[in-house]
């Protein structure tokens, strides 16, 4: 039995309940007669979608404190990036949020290009802007999967639905592929616009991608919502509109919290100007309206990027010359913010470039929407069974690679 | 792109194209593109309130930004908000009360923290002792989302007030920041390691710490 | 793949061993119920992926729709307890390697290795930073190396295919050819971190360095000995006489 996903657009800002959430809980004085037991999850678990470790304190099947540890990816990106040109970062940035590189490549050049004070041409900017639908498409199709999985008995095994949508997801890589020649760790984004220009023949793949993909979303809606996985999932992991607000939640996590606030209608980049974004707002908080949210999503992230590939215009695809040495590019003393709408939230850039090294950055710090969706990890869990616990880490899909770095 | 794909239905293209300076494009097999006019127009026609929204996110931005504007002129005498330098310096004392007061303004959404270490380093006006910097950035939240950030200069081993206890999202944003520049936050509800192992020596973002320290014996 | 005659090898000593040659028929039922062991293990690799960032993305895409690992009767499982091959998919870190490690020490005999990815070979461009460990070979023996960042699904395959035809070589008693490091001298700068028996010979002069290094072999890094692959001995003690 199908469950009708709409997309509300406009929400009011306000908490529904007043919850005082206890992530430090002191166990002691916590039940003295309690039979506490701790379970460490991770860091090395299917269904911790990377290294990340929680260490659970469960009275019977409740869990009572979580407390997770990261860092088991740490591996030194912005540290890295201190020592690199400018031209030479977006590479290593790709390896960050390794479902959705296209928007770390762009997250980072505009950072770099607004510290240069370089215009980008319109037709990179629009590029950018399909590229970055294409890619939320995918990334929330990996999403859609891997929760599917981690529901697991509920739906039959849960590998089906995770087979059918790496199917689709690959229709996009395919696309990409054409494009730049990587199925993901493109390196496409450069200072001043786009390495690739899109081929002739380009717009019907990804036509034909679209098409496909839309079809197919019907498909997942039968599979997926039964009573079965409706309970799994309404009203489990609530997170109410203040507490996402406290906690630095974006994006569908935000908005699936009640609050209408997504960057791209907001506080618009590349070419969302010209575009009329539908932001999905559902005021559940739980693990189904975060669904919902997402695939609400992906069907916008479709119409988008079947308007932008009808009308691609005319124009040089880049501001500066193409690429004859590393150190090419030079910034003025300065520091910057740039954030832009990654598909798990606000992925933002602070920049800062001294006047002793023009061509390197001083300190490169990236804003990671997950490493917020991971720090809710002690908000939520308490009060849940273990096995819900598994379906909410799943509906607040934090990627490693971007909380570690 | 192979030579056997199909061009799609490409629109008559404008006689003279814009130069190109870059040379990256113009060359065989690459779509030739629409005038710009006629893109505007097209995707006009499908996103009737595309210029409704430009038109509220302006006013919406011009509002916050007299707000703070007018925060920062009269309760902190700042009169340069330095967009282009990360934010205007404020003392450390009245870090904890600026982030209060702009969220009572309505900017409710945090940002980031982005701590940075300065060593000592002699130029020509005189010597520049060490120091750490903190940016921190904050949020309107909906149309209009505006950001505001300001900049905290702090000694070696002084400490800055934590804005945990205001927005929860910042805990592990600080212990971070603790953990690879080394920069304490006073009040902050558990300050430990987040990325490093807890028995972990040094802070890896400060400027002198080598990029290939070793940890045996792994490496 | 060509592999040398085993020129060592001796025959089998056994006391029923000429008892069992009289029996009619039993060599040609035991060499085919070989073939069949043999068959069933290549068939029936399970994976345990030590999946770590992007390139566990890939090795996902290599187990879904696509490519599908369950082709060649590679099923992935969540416990190390029941599988025969870590595929170690990602960057390895200082915190993550002794984890790793327990993983690999918990998986039963015979257990094979497959090191995705040019981060778990030799730690790509993260190989001269603090927390990355320069390839995941300084933990544990690798048998393949499947190159690239990430290895196309297509590649983990073949890295697969090669390992199975190790995997016969093995249950046939043939030497098993030592797999060499994938590494493009002339492009890439090489580690300035050894290998721990490198950093074993080169700190002969230091006791306490040379104490360390030795007692860190000794826990972490376990050397394979069939095949005519030389033990790694440590380095005599010297005194500092050199």
């Amino acid at each position: 039995m199908a469950v009708a996903v709409e997309a509300v657009a406009t929400a009011p800002v306000v908490p529904t309940k007043a919850f005082v959430p206890d992530p430090y809980l002191d166990l002691d004085t916590y039940e003295a007669d309690a039979d506490l037991m701790t379970l460490s999850l991770g860091p090395q678990h299917p269904s911790t979608h990377g290294v990340f470790r929680v260490v659970l304190y469960l009275d019977g099947e409740i869990i009572v404190k979580a407390v997770p540890h990261c860092g088991y990816l740490h591996r030194g990106v912005e540290k890295l990036c201190e020592k690199l040109a400018y031209s030479n970062i977006t590479p290593v940035l790709d390896k960050n949020d390794y479902v959705a590189p296209m928007l770390n490549e762009q997250a980072a050049n505009m950072a770099f290009e607004k510290l240069m004070g370089i215009e980008v041409p319109l037709r990179a900017k629009y590029l950018r802007t399909l590229l970055a639908e294409l890619q939320r498409i995918a990334s929330h199709l990996l999403w859609l999967g891997t929760f599917a999985m981690d529901l697991g008995g509920a739906l039959g095994g849960g590998t089906s639905v995770f087979m059918y949508c790496f199917r689709e997801r690959e229709l996009i890589l395919d696309v990409f592929e054409e494009l730049t020649g990587c199925r993901f760790h493109y390196n496409t984004h450069h200072v001043g616009g786009n390495r690739h220009d899109i081929p002739p023949g380009w717009p019907k793949l990804v036509h034909e991608a679209l098409d496909t993909i839309e079809s197919r979303l019907e498909a997942y809606l039968v599979m997926l919502e039964h009573p079965i996985f409706v309970d799994r999932t309404k009203g489990v992991g609530t997170i109410d509109a203040q507490l996402a607000l406290e906690l630095g939640l974006s994006g569908p996590l935000l908005r699936a919290s009640g609050v209408d606030h997504d960057l791209r209608r907001d506080a618009p980049y590349g070419v969302y100007d010209l575009l009329d974004v539908q932001v999905a707002v559902d005021g559940g908080g739980d693990c189904l309206a975060r669904y919902k949210v997402r695939l609400a999503e992906i069907r916008e992230s479709i119409r988008l990027s079947r308007l932008l590939i009808d009308n691609v215009p005319q124009g040089p695809l880049s501001a500066t010359k193409p690429l004859n040495m590393v150190t090419q590019f030079k910034a003025a003393a300065g520091q910057v913010y740039v954030g832009i709408e990654s598909p798990r939230g606000e992925l933002g850039t602070w920049l800062i470039a001294s006047k002793d090294k023009p061509t390197n950055p001083y300190r490169f710090k990236i804003r990671p929407p997950s490493l917020h969706a991971a720090a809710a990890v002690p908000y939520v869990f308490p009060g849940h069974t273990l096995s819900d616990a598994v379906a909410i880490l799943g509906s607040l899909d934090p990627i490693m690679g971007e909380v570690d770095r | 792109m192979s030579e056997t794909t199909t061009p799609a239905a490409a629109p008559a293209a404008a006689p003279t194209p814009a130069p190109d300076p870059s040379g990256l494009t113009g060359a065989a097999g690459v779509l030739p593109g629409k005038p710009v006019d006629e893109m505007k127009a097209a995707l006009a026609a499908a996103n009737p309130h595309a210029a409704e929204h430009v038109q509220a996110n302006t006013a919406k931005r011009a509002e916050r930004q007299a707000q703070v504007t007018a925060l920062f002129q009269e309760r902190f005498g700042v009169g340069d908000l330095e967009v282009a330098n990360g934010g205007p310096l404020i003392p450390a004392a009245r870090h904890a009360e600026l982030a209060r007061a702009l969220k009572d303004t309505g900017f409710t959404f945090y940002v980031t923290v982005a701590a940075s270490h300065w060593p000592a380093q002699k130029t020509k006006t005189g010597d520049e002792p060490e120091s750490f910097e903190v940016a921190t950035v904050l949020r309107s939240v909906g149309p209009g989302s505006l950001q505001v950030s300001w900049r905290v200069k702090l000694a070696p081993g002084e400490e800055l007030d934590s804005l945990a206890p205001l927005f929860a999202g910042a805990d592990w944003q600080e212990r971070e920041q603790f953990d690879l520049v080394g920069v304490r936050f006073l009040g902050h509800p558990d300050l430990r390691r987040l990325m490093m192992p807890d028995e972990w020596e040094g802070h890896p973002l400060r400027r002198d710490y080598a990029i290939d320290t070793r940890c045996e014996p792994w490496r | 793949m060509a592999v040398k005659p085993n020129e060592d090898a001796r025959p089998f000593e056994h006391p029923l061993y000429d008892y069992l040659e009289r029996v009619p028929g039993l060599d040609f039922a035991i060499t085919s119920v070989d073939k069949l062991l043999t068959w069933g293990a290549t068939n029936s690799m399970w994976i345990f992926p030590m999946a770590t960032s992007c390139c566990g993305i890939e090795f996902m895409a290599a187990a879904a729709s696509r490519v599908d690992l369950d082709r060649m009767g590679s099923i992935v499982r969540g416990t190390p307890r029941q599988c025969d091959v870590m595929v170690v998919a990602g960057t390895i870190t200082v915190k993550m390697a002794p984890r790793v490690k327990r993983l690999w020490d918990q998986m039963p005999e015979p257990k094979w290795c497959v090191a995705m990815g040019s981060c778990a070979i030799s730690g790509d461009f993260y190989r001269d930073i603090y927390s990355v460990i320069p390839g995941i070979d300084v933990a544990i023996p690798v048998d393949v190396y499947v190159p690239g960042c990430p290895p196309n699904p297509e590649q983990l395959m073949a890295g697969l295919i090669k390992l199975q035809e190790k995997v016969r070589l093995k249950r046939a008693g043939l030497p098993v050819p030592k797999e060499e490091r994938p590494e493009a001298l002339e492009r890439t700068i090489t580690p300035r971190i050894g290998r721990i028996e490198e950093r074993l010979k080169a700190s002969a002069q230091d006791p306490v360095s040379r104490a360390q290094l030795e007692s860190a072999q000794r826990l972490y890094v376990r050397v394979p000995v069939e095949g005519g692959v030389p033990e790694v001995k440590p380095a005599k003690p010297t005194g500092g006489a050199e």
